[in-house]
């Protein structure tokens, strides 16, 4: 006789929507092992920034997620524009260079608002209107982004810990500190449970079905060098460094199949200021993706890349392996006083370097060559405008430092009033794309095609989704949505 | 001299004081004890951001000379960094500019606020694990009630304020384990901090009690300071004929037996007698709101049908609650029939509930123009049970639904706050002076706070930088007028 119905590997999002769902639709006995310790439970749920992309044709729909909505904010319905699946497949489409998995991609998009509805009602996770992530027009005027509107209360925190307090409610046991090592396959070919190791040491779990929704392989330095390259190899860290790539490994030992981009990932420029793994109590605010306002220097003293090429939504991810591969993999970002105020709230994270003269910042900076670093800047300003040639923040200014040999293209701003500011920058890895091969039931497919009995998967392991990018607030519905599936197919087959 | 020559006799109250603190390890604290410790402590960092804002630690910060020492350890809420003894001057006075804070019934007593922003400031400058923080605390809340167990109630009647009288103790005790000072020393810290012990209760109600809390907390961790330095003091500051005991309390009104009875056995941070306060407002009104919560919650009581509402208070609970319709955010606090309204209508109370005008919301009117209140008459005014209430509410269809608690004396013991209702205080309070971004992470932090490796992990949530810009109000464009949008934010 099983000791459980349904193990669920991992506890980040995907997993403990899969456990959640597991319960609901009648599994019993249903438990969560949780390699991390509990200070570091929640897989990279906690560093996420909560936001839920989803599908709506009538922004009133979005009304039943919250509430308060109308007392909040004036006359919020009328700024929203409706997002239909076709327009969120579309996105899909175009950020993945037309890629991404057509069955998987359609499942998800087509089940995209009624799993949100489904983590506010049966996840118990209150919802909040998604205000930060709005463009800024002139003013004080905003524009909401298309299709993200609505994020997790208190973002991947509040989103963890949410799924956490229902799941226990629930009566789902976690099991923290114990790492799956293995995943057993009887003689009848079918998924019989998982071997863990805990302070106690190794035992044996027996259920029917196994749950993994345990994540990449983006804290893997192996995994990461082999499959993404050196540079990324060298990345710092953005989330949980349990993301070993260990439900990846195990699964495929059993004859599950890769699939999608193994060598891809979500990679962004972020603070250099850390060590290996960016601190867990900063969450996502790890980020440095102001560079537009300002430059880009390497240890050498030389500017690499077009700062203001295009808004950093369509810069970060070659920038940040872009700074990966400059000398000691750091740079740094350097503001004067007039543009500050624009860095993202993020930079609060880290303390600046600030002078009153750019000679006294260089001095304050590791730069191997001072002198050059001084006359990129110089170069720079010779070249760069002043604010009332038409600078503006809020769009491509077409602002350029026409003239200079690595032109800026827009916001080439002259770096002339004190005090100066300088951030440090390297590349972080915020998740991978490699992943399984899964059917619409989150069944896991093995390598002759068929799927294998017993097994099921969710969240960062289901490979195809996504390729070279993903559209922001989709990795958090993809997560839920398969982990819904992978737990009521898993309850189902008991 | 003095510490030499008790070497030969029988030691003094404050040399085994020191004994028990210097050899306690926290590898004698229970597992309920550290749970215990860690939500007084994640309770007391919150109410300090809520009171950050208050008149009284503004006016403290800009007071000439005051936190303006260099030092490494932040006043909560901003990015300001001073002393240690700033620090906890600063961070305990804003500690109890609520009165929020947990209470222990046998202290008759704040037991946290003496302790909590003196070990953040402490551990902050000079480095220390969230354990070590944890064990101090214990150590510092044992000293407080233990003492407390052998002056109360005649201190507490006679007029001293027991916070800051019998907290300055516990502060010094907390000081000198987080510093590991040794016997010797911790006695010094110990005599030191009677010498500097202070707190009037005819001064409650007003700006300077809660600088009481910071005044005792900063001397407590100056008296340990001095101490380390090899300041000197006597060693019978306790029992000698003009020492604490004697001038503070009196001959014959205190038993030096229950100073040292049941040392650790268990911890007093380990009694019913500690609790929680889960609403901004009187603790009288306290057994009122839950019931009225009960009534909300379990019997489904929707406001719009509601005809009437009885509100019945223990006597003694009632004399200063009874308002039935308050006129200023104070008198709000003090009106029971204000907050059981506003838990039937929001099933929450939140401080802002007691601010600007909250009180003279229309559908609030409405209610309070449906209830009474009169003291429970089965609830004897001299009874061993004082906080009981029982609130009853008519329905327009004739239904009535009555909830009723004996005693209810603030949440602990068999009744403790969830961690859910310890997230939504401390969310209602931190949101008064921290970026909202920073908030859930503080209370994971705190939640864990005994595997934290170093207490800057927690301070620097605790801090909001000066590139800080509190949210502006926006104003959305209507569909269609602008271009639609990409988030121009990168995951």
């Amino acid at each position: 006789m099983n000791q459980y119905d349904v193990i669920v590997v991992g506890a980040g999002n995907a997993a403990l929507a899969a456990a959640v769902s597991a319960k609901e639709n009648g599994a019993g006995r249903v438990v969560v092992i949780e390699k991390a310790p509990r200070e570091m439970r929640g897989g990279n749920t906690h560093w996420s920034g909560g936001v839920l992309r989803f599908a709506f044709d009538d922004p009133r729909q979005i009304g039943e997620l919250l509430p308060d909505v109308e007392n909040e904010i004036e006359n919020f319905y009328d700024g929203i524009s409706p997002y239909p699946q076709s327009d969120f497949h579309g996105d899909l489409m175009r950020v993945t260079s037309g890629r991404t998995d057509p069955v998987l991609s359609k499942l998800l998009v087509a089940n995209s608002f009624d799993t949100v509805k489904w983590m506010n009602k049966v996840g118990g996770i209150k919802m909040e209107p998604a205000i930060t992530l709005s463009a800024v027009k002139k003013d004080n005027v905003m524009v909401w982004a298309r299709g993200l509107v609505v994020r997790a209360e208190h973002e991947g925190v509040g989103l963890s810990r949410s799924w956490f307090a229902t799941a226990e409610r629930l009566g789902i046991e976690i099991r923290y500190g114990t790492a799956a090592t293995e995943l057993l396959v009887g003689d009848d070919g079918r998924i019989s449970g998982v071997k863990v190791r805990d302070d106690d040491g190794m035992s044996v779990l027996n259920a029917r079905s196994v749950v993994l929704g345990c994540g990449g392989f983006e804290a893997n330095v192996q995994m990461r060098t082999q499959h993404i390259g050196p540079l990324v190899g060298a990345a710092k860290v953005r989330g949980t460094p349990h993301n070993q790539g260990d439900g990846l490994r195990m699964a495929m030992n059993v004859g599950a199949m890769p699939w999608g981009q193994w060598s891809g990932c979500h990679a962004t420029p972020i603070s250099a200021d850390w060590g290996d793994f960016a601190p867990r109590e900063l969450t996502d605010r790890s980020n440095r993706l102001s560079y537009v306002y300002g430059v880009m220097l390497n240890r050498k003293g030389r500017r690499f890349v077009d700062e203001g090429e295009d808004g950093a939504l369509f810069t970060y991810a070659k920038f940040g392996r872009a700074i990966l591969a400059e000398p000691g993999a750091k740079a740094w970002q350097i503001f004067d006083s007039r543009v500050i105020h624009l860095l993202e709230p993020r930079y609060q994270t880290s303390k600046p370097i600030t002078a009153h003269s750019l000679d006294e910042l260089v001095e304050k900076l590791d730069f191997d060559d001072r002198d050059q670093a001084l006359k990129t800047l110089d170069e720079y300003n010779a070249c760069a405008r002043e604010m009332e040639h038409g600078f503006d923040p809020t769009k491509k200014d077409g602002l350029s430092s026409k003239g200079l040999a690595l032109e800026k293209t827009n916001w080439a701003l002259k770096i002339a009033k004190p005090p100066f500011y300088a951030y440090s920058a390297t590349g972080g890895i915020t998740f991978t794309f490699g992943g399984l091969k899964v059917n619409e039931s989150a069944q896991v497919i093995g390598t002759d095609w068929r799927p294998i009995k017993g097994l099921f998967c969710c969240g960062e392991m289901v490979g195809g989704l996504f390729y070279d990018n993903y559209p922001a607030g989709t990795g958090l519905v993809s997560g839920a949505t398969f982990g819904r599936i992978a737990g009521r197919n898993a309850a189902a087959a008991n | 001299m003095s510490v030499a020559s008790s070497k030969s006799s029988e030691p003094t109250l404050l040399q085994k004081l020191a004994q028990n603190v210097h050899g306690f390890d926290k590898r004698q604290l229970t597992r309920f004890s550290v749970a215990q410790a860690k939500a007084c402590i994640l309770d007391a960092v919150g109410v300090t951001l809520a009171g950050y804002p208050e008149s009284c630690t503004q006016i403290l910060l800009r007071t000439p000379g005051v936190a303006t020492a260099p030092g490494g350890a932040l006043i909560f809420g901003s990015a300001r960094r001073t002393s240690a003894l700033d620090a906890a001057l600063i961070n305990g006075t804003a500690s109890h500019a609520l009165d929020f804070d947990d209470f222990s019934g046998v202290m008759g007593g704040h037991h946290s606020v003496p302790l909590v922003s003196m070990l953040f400031a402490l551990a902050e400058e000079r480095g220390g694990t969230g354990e070590d923080l944890i064990a101090a605390y214990v150590i510092g809340v044992e000293v407080e009630i233990k003492l407390a167990r052998a002056v109360n109630f005649h201190h507490y009647d006679k007029g001293w304020h027991p916070t800051a009288t019998l907290g300055v103790f516990g502060a010094a005790a907390a000081a000198c384990h987080l510093m590991k000072l040794d016997q010797s020393r911790t006695t010094m810290a110990l005599s030191i901090a009677a010498s500097l012990a202070s707190g009037l209760k005819a001064n409650f109600g007003t700006m300077t009690k809660p600088l009481h809390i910071g005044q005792c907390s900063r001397n407590g961790l100056f008296a340990a300071l001095l101490a380390e330095q090899g300041f000197d003091a006597a060693t019978d500051t306790l029992e000698h004929q003009q020492g604490f005991l004697n001038v503070f309390n009196g001959a014959r009104t205190f038993d030096i037996a229950k100073l040292f009875e049941n040392w650790g056995a268990p911890w007093e941070i380990e009694a019913n007698s500690i609790a929680l306060k889960q609403f901004p407002c009187c603790g009288s009104t306290h057994p009122a709101i839950a019931m009225a919560l009960k009534l909300r919650r379990d019997d489904k009581v929707a406001t719009a049908d509601i005809s009437r509402i009885e509100v019945m208070p223990h006597g003694r609970r009632l004399r200063h609650t009874n308002t039935p319709h308050p006129q200023t955010p104070l008198e709000a606090k003090f009106s029971v029939q204000y907050v059981v309204a506003r838990a039937l209508r929001d099933g929450v109370l939140r401080l802002k509930d007691f601010e600007g005008e909250a009180h003279f919301d229309p559908e609030i009117q409405r209610l309070l123009d449906l209830t009474t209140a009169r003291p429970h008459p089965e609830m004897a005014d001299d009874g061993d049970e004082q906080w009981g209430a029982e609130v009853i509410v008519t329905l327009k269809d004739g239904t009535r639904l009555a909830r009723r608690v004996d005693n209810l004396v603030g949440r602990g013991g068999d009744d403790p706050m969830s961690s859910s209702e310890l997230w939504d205080k401390f969310n209602d309070c931190a949101a008064r002076s921290l970026p909202r971004e920073q908030i859930a992470p503080l209370f994971e932090r705190l939640e864990t706070l005994e595997k934290v490796n170093e207490i800057a992990q927690v301070t620097r949530l605790l801090e909001v930088s000066e590139l800080h810009k509190p949210p502006r109000k926006v104003v959305f464009a209507p569909r269609g007028t602008q271009e639609s949008q990409e988030t121009t934010r990168v995951p």
